[in-house]
């Protein structure tokens, strides 16, 4: 069984916030107004944080999504048992499942689960223009990355009706598929010979806030000497 | 006279409670399609992506001019077939919904499920009359019943998105 982990590298990483759009485009999330930023209520699954990082003289800017946790502290209070850990290791959020308590969002020391506060919007213009295979979530639910998980039953149904296995590059998320800087490495962390198991057992690699024992997997290389 | 308020009150709810839980009124198709005598060239000629594709697909009048090159002698008016086969688009009405949130593909389910479309769909092969309502009622039950027969996933983000 697979363990999906992203690695990134903050060496490479420019900031340009490319994943951040991408994100929003593939899973359907409503545009943000100067007013929801106001109220703290921005949706994005995925952001960049000043993170103070040993040797640096200043903050870097670290992207931050759902760090897809082995132990992760959200799954532990649902009390519906709309987020969990599934086989794979990602933390999925069954939407129709949730009651909007907000018990996990509060759970996550790292802030990345998002509570849908209005009925999603978008111009009229891009009506046509949603991701079928992502739904759009009604108000009242948290949200959350999954790794574009949609991508991997697709990839995979693809490769069953091709008749051959699922290769590496048939399932990226959309953040990794889109970085200009390629700071961004997917794959199977229990696969020995994947680049993602290579660099997370590297000397740069670090996890966010690993001290809480969350184990997350998503994995941050530290910027090189 | 107050002796009688509660029955009556418990007729009313009944009442109401019983018109409400009736099934809607079958849909009425815009063509009398019978499927009963279309069945020996299998689903797949007109639902094309019931085998290749997430949706079956419902067919418009290209599918139909593959074979009929004139309008059918019973179950469709000249007029009908006319403004069909000039490009109006036929307004078939939905009868099987899944909600937004259940991520479904007939690719998956035909293909490397091996299932038979009259598993979920009912026989269609013996109906004579287009479907005013879905054939069969599709609830989680039945998919998750299936899934765990077949030893199919039972993990909840393989269906939900």
């Amino acid at each position: 069984m697979a363990r999906w982990g992203l690695v990134i590298d903050l060496d490479r990483c420019t900031g340009c916030q490319a994943c951040v759009v991408a994100c929003k485009h593939e899973n359907n999330l409503p545009f943000s107004t100067p007013e929801t930023a106001d109220v703290g209520r921005m949706m994005t699954w995925i952001g960049l944080v000043n993170a103070e990082l040993p040797g640096r003289p200043g903050p870097s800017a670290l992207p931050l999504m759902c760090q897809q946790c082995d132990r992760p502290p959200c799954t532990d209070v649902c009390p519906t048992s709309a987020t969990y850990l599934n086989p794979e290791g990602i933390v999925a959020q069954i939407y129709p499942r949730c009651i909007g308590c907000r018990y996990c969002t509060n759970a996550c020391p790292y802030a990345v689960k998002i509570f849908n506060w209005t009925t999603p919007e978008w111009p009229e213009s891009m009506a046509e223009m949603h991701n079928p295979d992502v739904s759009q979530r009604p108000k009242g639910v948290v949200e959350k990355c999954t790794f574009c998980h949609h991508r991997l039953i697709t990839a995979r149904e693809k490769a069953r009706a091709a008749g051959r296995d699922l290769a590496p590059e048939d399932y990226v998320p959309a953040c990794v598929q889109i970085c200009p800087a390629e700071a961004m490495v997917f794959g199977d962390l229990s696969d020995p010979h994947s680049d993602v198991a290579a660099l997370a057992g590297g000397p740069r690699a670090f996890r966010w806030m690993e001290e809480l024992g969350t184990q997350p997997k998503v994995i941050y290389l530290r910027e090189g000497e | 006279m107050q002796r009688y308020a509660f029955p009556v009150i418990v007729a009313v709810v009944v009442a109401v409670v019983w018109v409400f839980a009736l099934p809607p009124a079958p849909l009425a198709q815009p063509i009398a399609f019978n499927h009963a005598k279309h069945a020996t060239v299998g689903c797949v000629l007109c639902h094309q992506g019931a085998a290749a594709g997430a949706r079956a697909g419902i067919p418009q009048a290209d599918t139909c001019t593959r074979c009929h090159a004139t309008a059918p002698g019973r179950g469709i008016s000249e007029a009908a077939w006319t403004d069909i086969t000039s490009g109006k688009p036929i307004a078939w009405l939905r009868v099987t919904r899944l909600p937004d949130h259940v991520a479904f593909s007939h690719r998956r389910h035909t293909g490397a499920g091996q299932l038979a479309c009259a598993s979920c769909h009912g026989d269609m092969t013996q109906r004579t009359a287009p479907p005013g309502r879905a054939p069969v009622r599709l609830v989680m039950d039945t998919c998750l019943s299936c899934h765990k027969r077949e030893g199919a996933s039972e993990d909840c983000a393989g269906c939900h998105r």
